[in-house]
């Protein structure tokens, strides 16, 4: 579920970067934290979304370089691994509908 | 006719309009959180409705089991409302769920006992009295939170381009809306434990829950049928379309 995707994504940070196994999940945790996301309800295209626009300036501030391409590398690993993740009925989609559309 | 009552039947109307929205577009959708809110919509604009029916009516002595029947509809429409903020905000939380299951044996064992019991259960001195209260101010302040909350993180996401700005608008709509339902409960309060003390109505606070109900009636307003001048805001200011998410 969206646990295993964000423990697939930590073990793929923490094997680009010098980051070790509690680094790599805590700089992750923050950054999805950051992106106004929570780690238990993550999806496939939200991780890619925080790993675009959010990661890169979490691994700059670690000292990581590359930063840019260790996300693209880490965001195309997950996508060609088969993860399942949490059905989607999550408070954003609810909130669209009630507004009738 | 006087102005409390029209001022009543005004919000009772427009809670079930936007009650009978809610299920329609449950319909649409097949998705029980619409039904949830749409079901304490009607129930709620219903019973605030039939609440006034003795006073247009003229008929105070029907008042008793008139009152309790608009009692016990609002109580339990208090219900669904509880499980669409466990349902949307906490959906996996057992502490959410223990607050659904106490505030609705609070509202119901509490309606239960006054139906028993018979007139004058709406009294600050009847025990009963504050469970049901607490049942159905709980839900308001709960619901006020949970949607700040989700607006504060909504906010990082629209930025992120992962929510549309008129969800995270909606959420701060929703918390405002809780926030003037709670205020409403206390001015309530605060009304009837002025009339046990003084044996009157105190225009001043029942003028204070009527604005606070109107003020309600605005968020709901903006979040259910917004005017064009208002969803103009959150247009894309690119492309002129709404921004919308791709969640999942």
């Amino acid at each position: 579920m969206a646990s295993d995707l964000f423990d697939h994504a930590a073990e793929r940070l923490e094997r680009h970067t010098d980051l070790d196994r509690l680094e790599a999940r805590g700089t992750l945790r923050l950054a999805i934290k950051q992106a106004g996301l929570a780690t238990d309800r993550l999806t496939l295209h939200q991780l890619g979304v925080v790993f675009e626009k959010v990661m890169p300036a979490q691994l700059d501030v670690r000292g990581t370089s590359a930063s840019t391409s260790v996300c693209r590398a880490v965001m195309d690993e997950l996508s060609r691994v088969s993860i399942a993740t949490a059905a989607t009925n999550d408070s954003d989609e609810i909130f669209q509908r009630l507004g009738g559309k | 006719m006087n102005y409390d009552s029209v001022v009543a039947y005004f919000v009772a109307l427009f809670f079930v309009a936007v009650g009978i929205r809610l299920l329609r577009v449950s319909q649409r959708t097949g998705q029980s959180p619409e039904r949830l809110l749409g079901i304490y919509f009607v129930a709620t604009g219903l019973s605030y409705g039939v609440w006034q029916v003795p006073v247009m009516l003229n008929v105070q002595a029907a008042g008793g089991p008139i009152d309790l029947f608009a009692w016990t509809l609002y109580c339990v429409g208090v219900v669904p409302f509880l499980m669409f903020v466990q349902q949307v905000f906490r959906p996996d939380t057992t502490w959410a769920k223990t607050l659904v299951a106490g505030c609705t044996v609070a509202l119901l064992v509490g309606m239960m006992v006054w139906i028993a019991a018979g007139q004058d259960y709406y009294r600050i001195d009847n025990p009963w009295f504050w469970p049901v209260w607490v049942g159905f101010t709980v839900p308001c302040l709960w619901m006020s939170a949970e949607a700040f909350i989700s607006f504060d993180s909504a906010k990082r996401r629209v930025r992120i381009g992962l929510c549309d700005r008129v969800v995270a608008n909606r959420y701060l709509l929703f918390g405002l809306f809780g926030v003037f339902q709670a205020l409403a409960c206390a001015t309530d309060l605060a009304v009837l434990v002025d009339f046990e003390k003084n044996a009157r109505f105190s225009s001043g606070l029942n003028l204070s829950t009527l604005l606070v109900e109107m003020a309600g009636i605005v968020v709901l307003f903006l979040a259910f049928f917004p005017p064009q001048f208002y969803r103009n805001r959150f247009a894309d200011p690119v492309d002129d379309a709404p921004h919308t998410s791709e969640v999942g």
